[in-house]
């Protein structure tokens, strides 16, 4: 069992567990991209095409 | 003869006598149905948030992942099934935990646990209303190692609809007023998370995360000066919301807080770690945490513990989906 990065317009959607990449993508009818549970990939990261690339978030200051 | 009728039961109601459990899936994919079943009911679980960590200087105490959402209910049968993934841990510095991933069958679906404080506390995966599945919030964390009042990070909102509450909004609020009065994630469809703690003279607990039925993260201990205190204890719930992580001060140690126990599991501890244990979740007790680190969600939602010292968090524990005609 492995765990896949679900991409819509670039960006992860959804993170999900499948046995395969074509399965994944079989039962989301998007792109899937396998990333390692130790890689720190969540949900809102960005996809360049090649790699998964954690978003730059901008802290709100504190009122 | 149709293996089954809908409803099954009088009011549409699920009578378990009426219909058997016929496919665990723990892995998504296809599902076979016989062709003279056109309605089941399943019950979907989305994956766990994972902890937040702090960096290696020691105060950064962070929230616990809060556990995966729960559905239940009739839907038309459907070919394949989307299980969501524990949000994955994570070990930079003040790094939010990963929301856990949607879990799908028919038209029923189940949100993911909100990812424990980095800062705030993430809010669980938002599907529309109608269909969501109310996962926990992530705990609040505490951010700077010379914490302030406004350094006190609020838990993430409970899901459902109407939302649940948040853990209380402190960054506005005087420390006593903190220390005192506000109280941790409240009980919800998912519990809130928790919030991160300050108190400049005394000991300083992270608030627990609220109970629901997908219990919220609890929130990070506080550190100021010679002063701390223990993480906030994951949420109850069907699945339990993972603990926030402590720290130590003025030759004091606190532990982290426990995970959250669940209906057929129980949560990690954490005695004498500073890292948060794992929520239960519907398939698996979550795990303790081993010294700074936190422990993992067990399987089926569990939420995962918060981390201190740039340790890695604990991770959400997968998804589940059951399907019954």
């Amino acid at each position: 069992m492995k765990t896949y990065a679900v991409i819509q317009n670039n960006k992860v959607v959804n993170v999900i567990v499948a046995d395969s990449k074509e399965i994944a993508e079989e039962v989301t009818n998007l792109t899937c991209i396998e990333y390692t549970p130790d890689s720190g990939v969540g949900i809102d990261w960005i996809y360049d095409g090649t790699n998964l690339v954690r978003p730059v978030i901008e802290e709100t200051p504190d009122e | 003869m149709a293996l089954s009728v809908f409803p099954a039961a009088a009011g549409g109601g699920f009578d378990p006598s009426k219909v058997t459990l016929r496919h665990t899936v723990t892995s998504s994919g296809s599902v076979t149905i016989p062709a003279d079943v056109t309605w089941v009911y399943a019950v979907v679980i989305s994956g766990g948030g994972s902890g937040g960590t702090g960096n290696g200087s020691g105060g950064n105490c962070h929230g616990g992942g809060g556990g995966g959402g729960i559905v239940w209910g009739w839907t038309p049968k459907a070919s394949t099934v989307t299980v969501g993934a524990g949000g994955a841990s994570v070990s930079s510095s003040n790094i939010s935990g990963n929301n856990g991933g949607n879990s799908s069958y028919g038209i029923i679906r189940s949100g993911g646990g909100g990812g424990g404080g980095g800062q705030n506390g993430g809010n669980p995966q938002d599907y529309p209303k109608s269909s969501t599945g109310p996962g926990g919030g992530g705990g609040g964390a505490v951010a700077t190692t010379s914490s302030t009042a406004a350094d006190v990070k609020q838990g993430g909102w409970g899901a459902g609809s109407p939302h649940g509450p948040a853990g209380v909004p402190s960054s506005n609020a005087s420390a006593a007023l903190i220390a005192s009065n506000l109280m941790g994630g409240m009980v919800g469809a998912g519990g809130a998370g928790g919030n991160g703690a300050y108190q400049s003279s005394q000991q300083q607990d992270g608030k627990p995360g609220g109970n629901g039925l997908s219990g919220g993260g609890g929130g990070g201990g506080g550190v100021v000066s010679t002063y701390a205190g223990i993480g906030g204890k994951g949420g109850d719930g069907i699945i339990g919301g993972g603990g926030g992580s402590s720290s130590s001060a003025g030759g004091t140690s606190y532990p982290g807080g426990n995970g959250g126990n669940g209906s057929f599991f129980n949560g990690g501890t954490s005695s004498s770690v500073y890292g948060g244990s794992g929520g239960a979740g519907y398939l698996a007790d979550g795990t303790s945490a081993s010294g700074n680190a936190g422990g993992n969600g067990g399987n089926g939602g569990g939420g995962g513990g918060g981390a201190s010292s740039n340790s890695a968090s604990g991770a959400g524990g997968n998804g589940v989906v059951y399907i019954y005609y």
